[in-house]
């Protein structure tokens, strides 16, 4: 039971950070490898803000501030990287792997900042841990903090959801994936929506970030780069681009990490998502709930 | 003068290393299939290299033994992954570097778990080390002249043009996966055999943006492009000390700008320098080479072409 509770915590915040990833791959062909490490800075610029300079901030305002790092991040991102290689790139092909090498290299960034700064240790938000009045549910313990985990990330989502269903930037995005050259025809403008859905992607990632920094009580340097493997897999599983899709791809990896870790030393838990994404891309490369095409010959 | 070179022979080391794990994915990059799969053979045949060499088999054979094993390994990887492109690709490719970075640290005493290997018997010298990097540059760089290599290169081009001029696109495929698997590997090789220590975090992340920085950097269109770029990530922190254990960031702008700005790397760049020096010069007339166009190598750009009888400063 408690191993369930911790599976929909996990879940959560897998959910949050990977709708980003799926939003920007799905409608403007980006695989954004700085995810995992936007996610890792904005947390880790709370626990600068934290520890180091000992500044006394409410955990809502942590979020916040989280949030607003991610969203920077990712749209200087785009306008220092993404933006120079759409508008010169010839065709998409090259373009997409053009930013996606750039995300790379982006990606080394933060990473090294926070590696240099933690000398690789781990680090957490706060030096004691959080207490909160927990409630029990049949024999589960579950915090405060942890429904509230829940609860956030199912309301950003289902914002979300309805933003790219109903808004008409979001309507614009869909545009975008199913034809560029006509939408940009029509008026939609690629690179202020490419912008906006980064820091859409931004914000959410600074969420996540917070989020697992709390639940998990430690993140490395490195902990972007392993959650966005884990994303992938969610993303992969859901099919790429649905929001849906992800929710449910996310939920049912974190399910089956917990159900690892619980039956078998935790050193194999990461292997868990790498195999679920090789397995699903040979088997059903547009996953579950994609009726999009898939780039395949 | 030996003197300096015995104060800086481990940069000569890294960069005999580097230039054949550059060339490992400056190959699929450059027809166009986008693998990180290099640095997963990387990991792999440096823990293969460093069994073997424990139990007493000799460096140049531990070698051709990781050669083989690798490339027989990327042939096989190949065929599952056939159907896939781009961002997928390189997303599973991805995938399996992790994996095997997790089965390293789960491997008992064949990896040493997260820990490592250490005291494997030094089984090169630094020359030899040369000799294996240059042999690697003189097969690519034979490679890239031949029709095969130039057949290769118009699938990065145009998939299906090169299908419609008779490219055997699958079998081209799984030719490049093994060959830059079996460099990839000797890289790992290499760089046990030479430092004599493997830990799974020797291939990870860090290994995949310095890989990428080398082939993108020097840029991916030839052999020459991989060569120039290992010699600067390699030669980096020596000139920039000062930089510390920043140098990543370095790296990573340094990508950014070059994919951003210049996508054919200070070899594009290069070539460009010298069209310019021959118009300015008023040598040549031959137009500026085609962007996206095969530019198979410098010397060819540098060729001055025919001379016309249009007047110097005529713009072209």
């Amino acid at each position: 039971m408690e191993q369930v509770v911790n599976a929909i915590v996990l879940g959560s915040c897998y959910c949050l950070f990977a709708v980003g990833l799926s939003m920007t791959w799905g409608t403007l062909n980006v695989l954004n490898l700085a995810h995992g490490a936007v996610f890792m800075f904005s947390a880790f610029t709370c626990y600068v803000l934290t520890q180091k300079v000992g500044a006394d901030i409410p955990l809502v305002g942590l979020v916040f501030i989280a949030m607003a790092v991610g969203a920077v991040m990712e749209l200087a991102l785009d306008l220092f990287a993404f933006r120079p290689i759409r508008k010169r790139a010839k065709t998409v092909q090259e373009a997409e792997l053009s930013m996606l090498i750039a995300s790379i290299g982006a990606a080394a960034i933060p990473v090294t900042i926070a590696q240099e700064v933690t000398l690789g240790s781990p680090f957490s938000i706060t030096s004691q841990a959080i207490t909160t009045t927990e409630f029990h549910i049949g024999s589960a313990y579950i915090s405060a903090i942890e429904i509230a985990i829940v609860a956030v990330a199912v309301v950003l989502m289902v914002c979300l959801a309805v933003w790219i269903q109903r808004s008409r930037p979001g309507r614009g995005l869909r545009a975008l994936a199913v034809d560029r050259e006509t939408s940009g025809l029509m008026g939609i403008s690629e690179g202020r929506l490419s912008a906006l859905a980064l820091v859409v992607s931004g914000i959410t990632a600074g969420a996540a970030g917070v989020f697992l920094a709390v639940f998990l009580d430690s993140l490395t340097a490195s902990s972007g780069q392993d959650l966005l493997l884990k994303a992938f897999a969610a993303v992969v599983l859901g099919g790429v681009g649905s929001i849906w899709g992800t929710m449910v791809g996310a939920y049912v990896l974190a399910g089956a990490e917990t159900l690892v870790t619980a039956t078998t030393s935790g050193t194999w838990t990461n292997a868990v998502s790498f195999a679920l994404i090789i397995v699903v891309l040979l088997i059903m490369p547009s996953g579950l709930f994609s009726r999009r095409k898939v780039d395949r010959a | 003068m030996t003197l300096w070179y015995d104060a800086h022979a481990s940069l000569f080391q890294t960069t005999a290393i580097y230039v054949v794990l550059a060339l490992s994915f400056q190959v699929v990059l450059r027809s166009g299939v986008f693998s990180f799969a290099s640095v997963g053979f990387f990991g792999a045949g440096a823990y293969v290299s460093a069994n073997l060499a424990k139990s007493g088999v000799p460096g140049v054979a531990a070698m051709i033994i990781v050669v083989l094993g690798s490339g027989l390994a990327g042939y096989l990887l190949s065929m599952p992954l056939v159907r896939l492109r781009g961002l997928y690709l390189g997303m599973v490719t991805f995938a399996f570097d992790q994996i095997l970075v997790v089965i390293a640290d789960n491997g008992g005493s064949f990896t040493g778990g997260t820990v490592g290997l250490f005291g494997i018997p030094l089984l090169v010298s630094t020359g030899e080390l040369f000799i294996v990097a240059a042999i690697a540059v003189l097969l690519i760089s034979q490679l890239e002249r031949r029709s095969q290599g130039r057949a290769i290169e118009t699938l990065r081009v145009d998939e299906m043009l090169a299908r419609s001029i008779g490219v055997q696109v699958r079998k081209e495929r799984d030719f490049i996966f093994a060959l830059s698997a079996a460099l990839g590997g000797l890289a790992g090789a290499m760089n046990t055999l030479n430092f004599s220590t493997i830990a799974p975090g020797g291939f990870g992340f860090a290994l995949i943006v310095t890989g990428l920085t080398m082939a993108v950097v020097g840029g991916v269109r030839s052999w020459q492009g991989a060569v120039i770029g290992a010699v600067i990530v390699a030669w980096f922190p020596q000139v920039f000390s000062f930089v510390g254990g920043y140098r990543t960031i370095v790296y990573g702008v340094l990508v950014i700008l070059v994919v951003a700005y210049e996508p054919n790397g200070v070899l594009g760049l290069l070539s460009r320098l010298v069209h310019l020096v021959q118009r300015l010069s008023g040598r040549s007339q031959a137009p500026p080479p085609i962007e996206g166009a095969p530019v198979p190598s410098l010397a060819g750009t540098a060729q001055p072409g025919v001379r016309s009888g249009v007047q110097p400063g005529v713009n072209t």
